[in-house]
C-alpha cells in the first residue's frame, strides 16, 4: 500500500537563498501530516512545489506511488492532489455556487464544454452544493463570495479545494485570520476530511496542530530538523530551540 | 430570470430581430435607404466588437490587435475574389481558416505571457500583418484593393442587390451572437470567467489556463475574421488601413462604450460609435477629440458602458448559466 | 554599399538614442506604477510641436527645444493630477482605453491649435555641416542628436542607480507595497516619474523634429516601436530600454534602408522598393517574437 505522499530530497533555491533544502517527508492515507515551523521557513515554498505552481530543482514527489513532480499543476490536480490558500483566493465577483461549481465542473467532466448549456449539468451543480454543505457555507449558495465575511470566505477556500476531489489535500494556514470561535469550527471540519482524504496542513495555530495531527515535521530555514508523533514533538529539543530562538529575537 | 421572464424577453427579441429583417424595405418606402448600408455596417462591426468583448469582457484579456483578424478575414475575401473566386462560401471557410490560423500563431505567443506584455504583443503582433499588406504591392499595397464584383451564395439569390445583402449579413449577425451566447452559457464560459476573476486560482482548481484562453482567442479572432470578409463584400474595397492598430483601438472603443462584459456590448457599442461617427464627422471638422472626451467620459464615470446605464446594474462575473435561482 | 551601410548604421544608432529616450519613461512608467501610457506617443508629439512653435517665433532651435521641455512637464504633470492617477488602481483595459483617448484628443487638438499642415522645425544652421567618420560624411547635427541621447541615458542611468531617488524608483518597480511600507511618498514618486518620462519623450520629438513631419499623429508609429523597446527589453529596466532601443533602432533603419537595396539586387526594383520596406519594418516584430519565444519576460526585466 503505497504512501499517500512520499517525498524524497526536495530542493529549490531562488537565487542566493535555498528555500527548501533536501526535504523527505510521507504521508500515510487519512492522516493529518502537520508542517510547522517559524516565519521564513519555507513552508508556503513546499506547498508551491508540493502543488506544482512552483518546480522544484530536485527531489521526487510521488502522490500514491505515482510520480508527479514533473506534471504541471494542473494535472496534479487531476491527479488528486489539490490545496487551499493562505490568503483567501476564490472567485470575488461569483456567487459561492459558481466558485464551486468552476472546480466540480472540471473534476467531473473532461474537455472544453464549449456549447453544453450549464443548466443542463444538474449533477455538477449537486456536487457544488454537497460540498458548500460540507464546509457549513450552504446558507450562502446564492450570495457574491466578495460580500461574506473573513471566516466564511476562508472555509470557501477550502471548500474549493474539497471540490476538486482531491485525494491528498494541501492547506496552506486555514486558520489565518481566524477567531477563537471560528478557528473551533474550522478544526472541527478539517477533522472530518479526515475521511475522505489525506491532509498536509500547515498551521502557525499550535493549539489546532496538538489537536489535528497524526504525525509532525519540524520545517526551520528550508530543512526539516524533526518529525514524528506530536508527544515525540513536543518535547523536542531542537523544536524547541528552534522557536526560543524565534522569540529570543 | 424566471421562466417568465424568460419568455417575454426572447419574444421581444424575436419582434425585434423581425423589425431588423424588415428594415430595408422599410428603408426604401420612405425614402431612407441610404441607411441600410449604414445598419449592415452597424451589424458588420457589431459582429467584430462582440467578438472582442469575448475576449476582453469574458476573458479578461486585453487584445490591442484584434483588427489584425478582421482585415485578415477582409483580404482573404479581396485577394480570393482577385483571383476570380466568387463563391461566398468558399470564401467565408477560407476567412475562418486563415483568421483561425492567425490568431492560433499570435495567441499562443501572447497567451504565456501576462499583463502589459499581452497588450503590446498584441499590438506589435497586428502591426506586423499591418505591414505585410502594406508591402505586397501586387495586392495593392497601400492603395488597397477592390473587389470587382461580390461574391454570391448561389441558390438563386442575388447578393448585389443591397436588400438581400442586408439580409445575409443579418443572418450572420445572429448566428454570431448566437453561438457567443451559447459559449457564454457553457461551461467554457464559466471558466472563462473564472479566469478573468482569478486566474491564480483557477489553475489550482485543475485547469489549463493557457489552453482555454488560446481556444477563447482563436474563436474570437475567426469571429472577427467573418467580420472583416463580410466588410469586404459590402465595401468592395479593402486597404491595409483595417488592420492598424488604430483600428484596434476603435473596437475596443466599441466595446467599451456599448458595456464590458455584458452580452449586449458589442451591439450597443458598434451601434453607438458609427452613429456617433456619423454625426459628429458631419458636423465637426476636427470630431476625434470629441470621440476621445466621451471615451475618457465613459471610462472615469460609466465603467461599464452604454449597458451598465440602460439595465442599472452592475454586470454580473457570469452571466448566464442555469444556476441562478 | 559599404557606404551605406555605415551610414545608415550610424542613422540606427541615432534612432536607437531617440527610441531609448522614449522606451526608457515608458518602461519606467509600466514598471513603477504598472500604467499602461499609450499617451507616450502623443507627448513625442507635443514636444515636436511646441519645439517648432517656440523655435519658430524665437528663431533659434535650442531656445524652442529648451522652452518645449518645461511646457510639456507641465502638461504632464496636470495629465497625471487630474487623471492619471486616478486610475493607477484600475485594471490595464482601463489605463489603455483612458490613454487612448488622449492620443484621440491630442491628435485633434495639434491640428486645431495648429492647423492640418506639418510644422516646420529646422536644424540649427550651426550644426548643418557634416563631420568625416570612417571618409563618409555625416551630419553634425545627427551626431549631436546621438550625443544628448547618450548623456541623457547617463544620466539616467546615474539617477537610477546611484541617487536615493533612483533607488526609490527601482524599489517601486521591483515591490510597490515594500515600497511604500519602507515610507516611500508613493504619490509624490508616481507624478515626478510619469512627469520625467514624458518630458524624455518630448525632447525625443524635439530632437527628432527635423527629421520627420511634425503633424498630427506622428507619435502613433514610434510609439509602437518603443513598446518593441520595452518589450524586448524588459518592464521597469531602464537598462533593458538601452539594449532594446539598440537592438529595434538598428534592425529598424537597416531594415528599411539596407534590405530593399539588397533585395534590388535580386528582385526588380518596383517590388523591391515596395516589399523592402514592409519588410524592414516587419523585421522588428519578427525579432521581438524570437526575443520573447526565448525570454517571455523580456532581456533584463526589472521584476522576474
Amino acid at each position: 500500500m503505497p504512501d499517500a505522499l512520499a517525498i524524497t530530497g526536495l530542493s529549490k533555491r531562488f537565487g542566493g537563498l535555498q528555500a527548501i533544502r533536501d526535504v523527505s517527508m510521507t504521508v500515510a492515507e487519512g492522516t493529518v501530516q502537520a508542517v510547522i515551523g517559524p516565519n521564513g521557513a519555507g513552508k508556503t515554498t513546499l506547498i508551491s512545489l508540493l502543488s506544482g505552481r512552483l518546480g522544484a530543482d530536485k527531489g521526487e514527489i510521488r502522490l500514491f506511488g505515482t510520480p508527479v513532480h514533473a506534471l504541471p499543476q494542473e494535472a496534479r490536480v487531476r491527479a488528486g492532489l489539490a490545496r487551499s490558500f493562505q490568503i483567501t483566493s476564490v472567485f470575488n465577483g461569483m456567487t459561492v455556487r459558481d466558485n464551486l461549481l468552476v472546480a466540480t465542473q472540471r473534476a467531473l467532466a473532461p474537455g472544453f464544454g464549449l456549447l453544453r448549456d450549464r443548466a443542463e449539468d444538474q449533477e455538477f451543480r449537486d456536487a457544488a452544493a454537497r460540498v458548500a454543505e460540507r464546509v457549513g457555507i450552504a446558507r450562502h449558495l446564492d450570495a457574491t463570495a466578495a460580500a461574506l465575511p473573513h471566516a466564511l470566505r476562508r472555509r470557501l477556500d477550502v471548500g474549493l479545494g474539497i471540490a476538486c476531489r482531491p485525494r491528498v489535500l494541501l492547506m496552506d494556514e486555514p486558520l489565518a485570520g481566524m477567531g477563537h470561535e471560528e478557528s473551533e469550527e474550522m478544526v472541527e471540519l478539517i477533522r472530518s476530511l479526515r475521511s475522505d482524504t489525506t491532509v498536509v496542513l500547515i498551521e502557525h495555530d499550535m493549539e489546532a496542530v496538538f489537536a489535528l495531527a497524526d504525525r509532525i515535521a519540524v520545517l526551520v530555514q528550508g530543512e526539516v530538523i524533526a518529525a514524528g508523533t506530536v508527544a515525540e514533538i513536543r518535547v523536542d529539543q531542537k523544536v524547541k530551540e528552534a522557536y526560543l530562538g524565534e522569540e529570543e529575537t | 430570470m424566471s421562466e417568465r421572464g424568460g419568455a417575454v424577453s426572447r419574444l421581444v427579441l424575436a419582434v425585434a430581430l423581425l423589425a431588423l429583417a424588415a428594415f430595408p424595405w422599410a428603408a426604401l418606402a420612405t425614402g431612407y435607404d441610404f441607411y441600410t448600408g449604414v445598419v449592415i455596417r452597424v451589424m458588420i462591426f457589431a459582429i467584430a466588437a462582440s467578438s472582442l468583448n469575448l475576449i476582453l469582457g469574458f476573458g479578461g484579456m486585453v487584445s490591442f490587435g484584434h483588427a489584425a483578424f478582421f482585415g485578415l478575414g477582409a483580404y482573404t475575401a479581396a485577394i480570393a475574389a482577385f483571383h476570380g473566386i466568387t463563391n461566398a462560401w468558399l470564401i467565408w471557410v477560407l476567412a475562418v481558416v486563415v483568421s483561425g490560423l492567425a490568431a492560433a500563431l499570435v495567441g499562443a505567443m501572447a497567451i504565456r505571457t501576462r499583463g502589459v506584455y499581452f497588450i503590446m504583443i498584441t499590438m506589435a503582433m497586428a502591426q506586423l500583418f499591418y505591414y505585410v499588406f502594406v508591402g505586397l504591392r501586387y495586392y495593392g499595397g497601400d492603395d488597397g484593393l477592390r473587389l470587382v464584383t461580390r461574391p454570391g451564395v448561389g441558390l438563386g439569390i442575388d447578393l448585389s442587390d443591397e436588400n438581400t445583402f442586408f439580409l445575409l449579413v443579418l443572418l450572420w449577425a445572429v448566428l454570431a451572437h448566437w453561438l457567443l451566447a451559447r459559449l457564454i452559457r457553457s461551461r467554457f464560459g464559466l471558466a472563462l470567467s473564472a479566469i478573468r476573476e482569478n486566474d491564480v486560482r483557477v489553475a489550482a482548481v485543475g485547469y489549463g489556463t493557457s489552453q482555454y484562453r488560446l481556444v477563447a482567442f482563436v474563436i474570437a479572432g475567426v469571429m472577427a475574421g467573418i467580420a472583416g470578409s463580410l466588410l469586404a463584400m459590402h465595401n468592395l474595397f479593402v486597404s491595409p488601413k483595417l488592420l492598424h492598430w488604430t483600428q484596434s483601438g476603435s473596437l475596443l472603443i466599441m466595446v467599451a462604450l456599448g458595456g464590458v462584459g455584458y452580452f449586449y456590448g458589442g451591439i450597443v457599442g458598434a451601434l453607438t460609435f458609427l452613429l456617433l461617427e456619423e454625426v459628429l464627422s458631419g458636423t465637426f471638422t476636427y470630431w476625434h477629440i470629441y470621440v476621445g472626451l466621451i471615451l475618457l467620459a465613459v471610462v472615469m464615470v460609466a465603467p461599464g458602458g452604454l449597458c451598465s446605464l440602460l439595465t442599472g446594474r452592475r454586470r454580473t462575473a457570469t452571466p448566464g448559466g442555469g444556476g441562478d435561482a | 554599399m559599404s557606404t551605406l551601410v555605415l551610414e545608415q548604421s550610424l542613422n540606427g544608432l541615432q534612432f536607437s538614442v531617440v527610441l531609448f529616450l522614449i522606451a526608457s519613461g515608458l518602461t519606467l512608467i509600466f514598471g513603477v506604477m504598472n500604467f499602461v501610457n499609450l499617451a507616450h506617443g502623443s507627448f513625442f508629439m507635443i514636444g515636436a510641436y511646441l519645439a517648432a512653435w517656440i523655435s519658430g517665433a524665437t528663431g533659434s532651435f535650442w531656445l524652442g527645444v529648451a522652452g518645449a521641455l518645461p511646457l510639456a512637464a507641465l502638461i504632464g504633470v496636470a495629465l497625471e493630477w487630474l487623471v492619471f492617477r486616478r486610475l493607477y488602481h484600475r485594471d490595464h483595459m482601463v489605463h489603455v482605453l483612458a490613454t487612448f483617448a488622449f492620443i484621440l484628443i491630442f491628435n485633434d487638438l495639434v491640428r486645431i491649435i495648429w492647423g492640418p499642415l506639418p510644422l516646420a522645425l529646422n536644424a540649427p544652421p550651426a550644426l548643418s555641416g557634416a563631420v568625416s567618420i570612417l571618409g563618409v560624411p555625416y551630419s553634425s547635427y545627427r551626431l549631436v542628436v546621438m550625443g544628448v541621447g547618450v548623456a541623457v541615458g547617463l544620466l539616467l542611468f546615474f539617477l537610477v542607480t546611484r541617487t536615493r531617488i533612483g533607488m526609490r524608483v527601482r524599489a517601486g518597480a521591483n515591490n510597490r507595497e515594500m515600497a511604500i511600507a519602507m515610507g516611500v511618498d508613493i504619490r509624490l514618486l508616481f507624478t515626478l516619474v510619469f512627469g520625467f518620462g514624458l518630458v524624455l519623450s518630448a525632447l525625443a520629438g524635439a530632437l527628432l523634429g527635423p527629421f520627420v513631419a511634425v503633424e498630427a499623429g506622428m507619435g502613433d508609429d514610434i510609439l509602437i516601436l518603443a513598446f518593441v523597446v520595452v518589450v524586448i527589453g524588459g518592464i521597469g529596466s531602464v537598462l533593458g530600454a538601452a539594449a532594446g532601443a539598440l537592438m529595434v533602432g538598428i534592425v529598424d533603419t537597416l531594415g528599411r534602408s539596407v534590405l530593399p537595396a539588397m533585395l534590388s539586387s535580386v528582385l526588380s526594383a518596383e517590388y523591391a522598393s515596395s516589399i523592402g520596406p514592409a519588410l524592414g519594418s516587419m523585421m522588428i516584430y519578427l525579432v521581438m517574437a524570437l526575443v520573447l519565444f526565448w525570454r517571455p519576460s523580456g532581456l533584463f526585466p526589472a521584476r522576474t
